[in-house]
């Protein structure tokens, strides 16, 4: 697939929430975000012309999306002192419209204990893939998908339990 | 709360999302092409320079070792070089190699592999290029000498002042991992100083065999 800029620039806002959702999931810090969503905009751009139509297009912009957002996760983590300033960056996170709901705060809060793979795993549930195409995208076998699965929604229903029962409100870490 | 009640908490979450992003074309025109061109093109210059030097510092040794066979000094020093120059330039090379075909649209448990792979190959080369340097420098200097211009420099050093100067250089490798030691976990260190402090301590080579095991469990786990 060879596209132009203009292309590119649609291809970005079709998928502007799959993008954003996974810079959400990886980075609290708006600039961080902004940093994350740069970088899958590049990797994207880097690799249109070796995108295999036989797969789905949202397949191919998770694939990169989640990579570089497990790239940048780690590197910061390493190098957690460094800053970078975006001032005139091409592509700008505005605030969203309204302050999230409590629910989403607490989806969140649950999402940052996951390890950064499982963190892909759920993220890619809750966008609603199938167990094949979550598959496809990590590169693991859909049995190991369905198994993950299973285990991270255990945790999470006794995490929920465990935030029920008096004395106890912080939600524990799910999985690390 | 099950997991897939969250699954529209998700979606309203994906949807406020979707009404925050502004994208400049010019400025992604140009934000493009100046990061794909600074990102990629040092890292490749550099590490191709460094596979070219480190054929010629082979061949230099080997030149040296073919003149010299008989002599056990020089089977130590220029085979010895030979050895160490021919594996960091094979880290070497591997880098260069993975970084040139590395594709972000992969699998992400096979990218990850592959980045830390690149990782561990990094820090295992400047380990052996600091190792060499610090300690073996004088030895090394005088085989590439004898190479560039045929005079036995390492004739004309005695046994004991060589054997001095490499015990003085175990000395400052072990000063210098003390100190990064100390240093390791300062936050204002600078990339460059941080990656020099991380491999002189192992944790750089410990945290990407880690990553490594970790995937290795994600793929396995089932």
């Amino acid at each position: 697939m060879s596209m132009d800029i203009e292309q590119f620039t649609n291809l970005l806002l079709r998928h502007a929430g799959l993008i954003h959702k996974v810079a959400y999931a990886y980075c609290r810090n708006a600039t961080d975000r902004e940093d994350v969503i740069q970088e899958i905009a590049m990797q994207l751009w880097q690799s249109r012309d070796r995108y295999d139509d036989r797969f789905k297009e949202t397949t191919w912009i998770y694939r990169i999306a989640i990579n570089v957002a497990v790239s940048f996760y780690r590197r910061e983590r390493r190098h957690s002192h460094r800053r970078v300033s975006l001032e005139g960056a091409a592509i700008t996170i505005l605030a969203p419209s309204a302050d999230p709901s409590p629910d989403q705060e607490q989806l969140m809060r649950w999402a940052d204990d996951l390890g950064e793979l499982d963190k892909a795993l759920v993220l890619l549930y809750l966008d609603g893939h199938d167990h094949a195409s979550i598959a496809e995208v990590l590169g693991i076998s859909v049995s190991n998908v369905g198994t993950k699965l299973h285990r991270i929604k255990n945790k999470l229903r006794a995490a929920f339990d465990r935030r029920l029962q008096p004395n106890q409100t912080e939600v524990p870490h799910a999985t690390r | 709360m099950q997991l897939d009640d969250l699954k529209q908490v998700w979606a309203a979450h994906g949807a406020d999302l979707e009404r925050s992003l502004a994208i400049n074309e010019r400025l992604l025109r140009e934000t493009l092409l100046r990061k794909v061109r600074s990102v990629f093109v040092p890292f490749q210059i550099v590490r191709t320079l460094e596979v070219v030097l480190g054929i010629a510092t082979i061949v230099a040794a080997m030149a040296v070792l073919t003149n010299h066979f008989a002599d056990p000094r020089y089977l130590v020093v220029a085979g010895g070089l030979a050895v160490l120059a021919g594996y960091v330039t094979g880290l070497c090379a591997y880098s260069l190699r993975q970084t040139a075909t590395i594709d972000y649209a992969a699998p992400v448990t096979t990218l990850h592999r592959t980045i830390e792979r690149i990782r561990l190959a990094e820090y295992r080369r400047l380990k052996w290029t600091l190792l060499l340097g610090i300690v073996a420098w004088l030895p090394i200097a005088l085989i590439l000498f004898e190479a560039l211009t045929g005079f036995d420099a390492l004739a004309r050093v005695g046994l004991p002042w060589l054997v001095a100067n490499i015990m003085f250089g175990l000395v400052c490798l072990g000063v210098g991992q003390a100190m990064s030691r100390r240093y390791v976990e300062r936050t204002d260190l600078n990339p460059w100083a941080r990656r020099l402090v991380e491999s002189l301590t192992g944790r750089a080579v410990r945290s990407a065999t880690q990553h490594l095991a970790e995937l290795a469990r994600f793929e396995r786990d089932g």
